[in-house]
């Protein structure tokens, strides 16, 4: 799907056309599920996932109107998917009395702490921006490819026709430079 | 920080780097064609799957006036299984299929180039730092609608954002759970390991290259990142290395030692050898080759389990050393060698594993470094990728047992 497809869908969205989100899905729909399960682990909750991008689809666009369809798409499973996934990790963390007495405190312990967490990772995700900015291209695609889309090493191999020593071998060195670049920006 | 909150953190990069890695994802097999590097030929597999290729925009499939999302993405999920369980249960034919004799004819008509003659200075960095940790509560961020764009943005609620440099999806649904920061992959961690600082001294007898100091990563050795050095991690690396550079696809430049070594540094002096079209030569140099196979042979075999890689390429055993110019610091290190690997022409560099090393192994790797009738290159070069995938893990089984 090039981008006057994207362009073309994103119109049809505008025009509150159901059936583009039937080519959402068709066009990306794969793509996106596997996002999914490759943070989640399961294709149920991976469809589930998909099943609400597209809701948040229809309900983002418009007003937004991304440059690009696929990479909006991405972004947003995502979100869907780690958010699901913090869902899931709570869930298994115990299912006891006290863990429900916890879960009902969480909101009304919302403190400063909290919100200094979110100050601290909005900065981290500049801090991360200024680190891939110092990557040369391939090397910050594989990267995002293996920790944004958790994709695997064999996945990203065949995807960019090099070695999966190639590849692990680039993820070492980002790892490395991430590593002294985070150390130096004091978040280690 | 724990892996989690890096993984929150990086969600809200930049479009951009999205973009870029999504696109870049399109490109690769439409830059190789038949008969370039032999090997990587292959189609990926993601394309044939339709993960990444954008191709299968079937806008004419016939759903009808309503959407069936469940049924949609059962059919998805289903096919993507299917797939999935085709590509593991044939993924070799495939390949094979793919390469051509001809291409086969080329990686075997590469050859191989003799040490190179180099000296070498080595400065280990510091030595390891376990990741610091902090644990992020319920994140607030999360429970506000976030809505960036290039245009005007606003939110489901109507509210105006308050960035609109990074175009992020709105809507993401909030969250209150509290973060549990456990099962992220191991990879993702920061991690560190001692990374030998490599100075390059070489001695170039003709030819006027630059050489700069450079880190050099694959000197870690554990090119499969299994945790050690073991000839896996060597014929990984040398496949890799004979494969991919260009001086070896194409084989007049081997002769030509200057030319040899203007490549490996180049190769190894940063990372533009990782070309966007995938096809650039190995980050993994002839020498890194060498020490890893070697230092795999010693730790193994050679009853010194602990030695490390900055000490062995300390050793520097290299050509120097027969013409006394090395500064060897380890006695007794060609000595060790000679009697790791049978006696060859050259005194300590034979390319055959000697009889202290368990017969399966030593069988395998020998047989692996015969040069077929009517071809110049060692065997495990000319293997196909499923062959030598295959013939890996036969040989993973022999380490195991040994």
């Amino acid at each position: 799907m090039d981008h006057q497809d994207e362009q073309a869908i994103i119109a049809r969205l505008n025009r509150r056309d159901e059936s583009a989100l039937e080519q959402v899905q068709s066009g990306y729909g794969k793509l996106c599920g596997k996002l999914a399960y490759d943070i989640l682990g399961s294709w149920e909750d991976s469809e589930e996932c998909v099943s609400d991008m597209l809701m948040k689809v229809w309900q983002t666009i418009p007003p937004n109107h991304p440059e690009s369809l696929k990479a909006y798409l991405i972004t947003l499973i995502r979100h869907l998917a780690i958010d699901r996934y913090h869902l899931q990790t709570a869930k298994k963390r115990g299912g006891t009395q006290f863990d429900e007495a916890l879960d009902e405190l969480e909101d009304t312990l919302v403190s400063d702490d909290n919100i200094s967490a979110a100050v601290e990772k909005r900065e981290l995700t500049r801090a991360i921006e200024r680190f891939l900015d110092t990557l040369p291209q391939k090397p910050r695609n594989i990267f995002m490819r293996r920790y944004y889309m958790a994709d695997s090493v064999r996945g990203i191999a065949d995807a960019y026709g090099i070695g999966v020593s190639a590849v692990k071998i680039s993820l070492m060195r980002t790892r490395n430079k991430l590593n002294q670049f985070l150390k130096e920006e004091g978040y280690l | 920080m724990k892996p989690i909150d890096f993984m929150d953190a990086l969600s809200d990069v930049n479009e951009k780097y999205v973009r870029q890695m999504a696109e870049a994802a399109e490109e690769p097999a439409a830059h190789r064609t038949v008969g370039s590097t032999g090997i990587r030929t292959a189609k990926p597999i993601r394309q044939e799957t339709g993960f990444f290729s954008g191709k299968e925009n079937s806008a004419d499939k016939p759903f009808g006036g309503r959407m069936h999302y469940i049924a949609l993405l059962a059919s998805a999920a289903a096919c993507i299984a299917g797939v999935g369980v085709i590509v593991h249960l044939y993924p070799t034919d495939n390949e094979d299929s793919i390469t051509a004799d001809s291409e086969y004819s080329e990686v075997c008509e590469t050859r191989m180039q003799t040490d190179i003659y180099q000296t070498t200075a080595y400065v280990p960095a510091d030595g390891t730092t376990a990741p610091a940790t902090h644990t992020t509560a319920a994140d607030p961020e999360k429970t506000e609608p976030r809505v960036t764009g290039t245009e005007a943005a606003v939110t489901e609620t109507g509210t105006q954002a308050a960035e609109t440099t990074v175009q992020t999806p709105a809507g993401t649904e909030p969250t209150t759970a509290a973060r549990q920061t456990t099962a992220v992959p191991a990879e993702t961690t920061g991690t560190t390991t001692a990374e030998p600082t490599v100075t390059t001294a070489y001695s170039v007898p003709q030819g006027n290259h630059q050489y700069v100091p450079f880190t050099q990563d694959a000197l870690l050795g554990d090119v499969d990142g299994d945790g050690d050095i073991t000839l896996l991690d060597y014929f990984w690396a040398a496949r890799e290395y004979y494969i991919q550079q260009p001086s070896y696809r194409n084989s007049i430049a081997l002769e030509n030692d200057a030319i040899d070594r203007g490549n490996v540094d180049r190769l190894v002096g940063d990372d533009s050898h990782l070309s966007a079209d995938g096809r650039g030569p190995s980050p993994i140099s002839k020498a890194d080759i060498r020490y890893i196979r070697d230092i795999a042979v010693i730790r193994a075999w050679g009853g010194l389990p602990e030695l490390t890689v900055s000490d062995y390429i300390a050793v520097d055993y290299s050509y120097e050393r027969q013409r006394g110019e090395t500064s060897c610091v380890l006695d007794g290190s060609l000595d060790l060698l000679r009697v790791m690997f049978e006696p060859y022409a050259d005194g300590y560099n034979g390319l055959r594993l000697g009889d202290k090393v368990p017969d399966s192994i030593r069988e395998f790797y020998n047989e692996a470094h015969e040069i077929p009738d009517g071809q110049n290159n060692y065997s495990f070069l000319c293997w196909r990728n499923s062959i030598f995938e295959q013939k890996m893990d036969e040989l993973r089984a022999l380490l195991e047992e040994t």
